[in-house]
């Protein structure tokens, strides 16, 4: 049992350790904000016969697909403009896209911003999936599993802790200090934080 | 000491110290990836107006500060601004409770929104707690948070130190390996380079 344990410890744990490296780094990242977006604009157009919709969200939607980008159309950067164009705003991990449709020149204008390494190391935190990217629901995979894969780690550890006799002393002083430390911060925090 | 004992007391000692704040994270982070799957129930608000008579410095942090421990609003400030009619706004926010203070112009009252969360985004509110900002308990929380990140980096490497010492045939290990790298860089450069 222990040996059937230890492999699966060992073999899952090499699966996820570059999952456990990200999360780690862009946990860090969420406390100290070492790492900034680069924010790098590029410009570019397309000609794209579009027709125009009612609903925004669908329209948004369909010429994300037509120039074959992926990520989420934001509601709050939806504008039909003066002339009769239409402006949106598309976002997916690593980049920002504005996005204005000249319905009479059947043409696409877009201002793409190129956020960097930084900020896909921190989008990818916890990821499930993007909105026309097949690809990315590979990594929501990913992350279901090596999600599981910690938690069947930490009661692997503690179970093969058990299973040997020397340094049960500092084994348990460092088990019950941390889990009474995190207890007591966790319920202190909940009741008068 | 050897190197490999030494990392493996280090994988172990990092794992039993940070286990249940770790396995926190992990848990709370649970309804923030399967969102859908976690009942949202509007959260319980009141609201209470009480008389204010603040004669001290009108600086955002002194009366912040003044509102928090006159009005026993516990939590961590996340917001403090003058409105554009004169009247100021503040937010004071702990897992599970949610306050939002309102001064008018003539500054001689409060409206104090309380907002109770659910046990679902009492979890989330834990997961997304971090910075080191709001008060001795919330530096403590950030420094836990801290340790937790740099053990899951120690896990990642050491774990693969102590594989490669431990066992003998090593190609299933190089295989994984070169899987969970080599996915992981497709990956993040798919992100910064797909159009």
């Amino acid at each position: 049992m222990r040996s059937f344990l230890l492999k699966v410890h060992i073999y899952a744990g090499l699966l996820c350790s570059s999952y456990l490296l990200i999360f780690g780094i862009s946990s860090l990242n969420y406390n100290h904000n070492f790492g900034n977006p680069r924010n790098e604009k590029v410009a570019w157009e397309r000609s794209l016969k579009v027709v125009d919709m009612e609903d925004n969200m669908a329209l948004s939607e369909a010429v994300r697909d037509e120039l074959g980008l992926f990520g989420w159309p934001l509601p709050w950067e939806m504008h039909r403009e003066d002339g009769g164009n239409f402006r949106f705003g598309l976002s997916r991990p690593g980049k920002h896209y504005t996005i204005r449709v000249l319905f009479s020149e059947n043409r696409v204008r877009v201002e793409e911003t190129r956020k960097g390494f930084w900020a896909v190391i921190n989008s990818l935190h916890a990821l499930m999936s993007v909105p026309s990217s097949r690809f990315m629901v590979l990594w929501g995979a990913y992350t279901e599993f090596c999600t599981w894969v910690v938690l069947f780690s930490a009661a692997s550890g503690v179970y093969f802790w058990t299973r040997r006799r020397k340094e049960r002393l500092i084994g348990w002083i460092l088990l019950l200090g941390g889990m009474g430390t995190s207890f007591f911060l966790m319920f202190y925090i909940w009741w008068r934080g | 000491m050897s190197a490999y004992t030494l990392l493996r007391k280090i994988h172990l000692y990092a794992g039993l110290a940070v286990l249940i704040f770790l396995v926190m994270y992990f848990v709370t982070g649970y309804p923030i990836i399967h969102d859908s799957w976690f009942p949202k129930p509007e959260p319980v608000k009141t609201t209470r107006t009480e008389p204010l008579a603040y004669t001290g410095p009108k600086e955002p942090e002194a009366f912040a500060n003044y509102l928090q421990e006159t009005f026993d609003l516990r939590g961590r400030p996340i917001r403090r601004r003058r409105l554009p009619d004169g009247g100021w706004e503040f937010r004071y926010t702990r897992p599970g409770t949610f306050y939002e203070v309102l001064v008018p112009p003539s500054g001689d009252s409060v409206s104090i929104t309380t907002r109770k969360e659910n046990t679902v985004a009492t979890m989330v509110g834990f997961h997304k707690l971090h910075e080191y900002s709001g008060g001795k308990l919330y530096y403590i929380w950030a420094f836990f948070y801290d340790l937790a990140s740099f053990s899951l980096i120690v896990f990642g490497l050491s774990g693969i130190y102590l594989w490669y010492r431990l066992t003998k045939k090593k190609l299933l290990g190089w295989i994984l390996l070169g899987i969970s790298y080599g996915y992981a860089a497709v990956t993040v450069l798919y992100l910064m380079y797909a159009p």
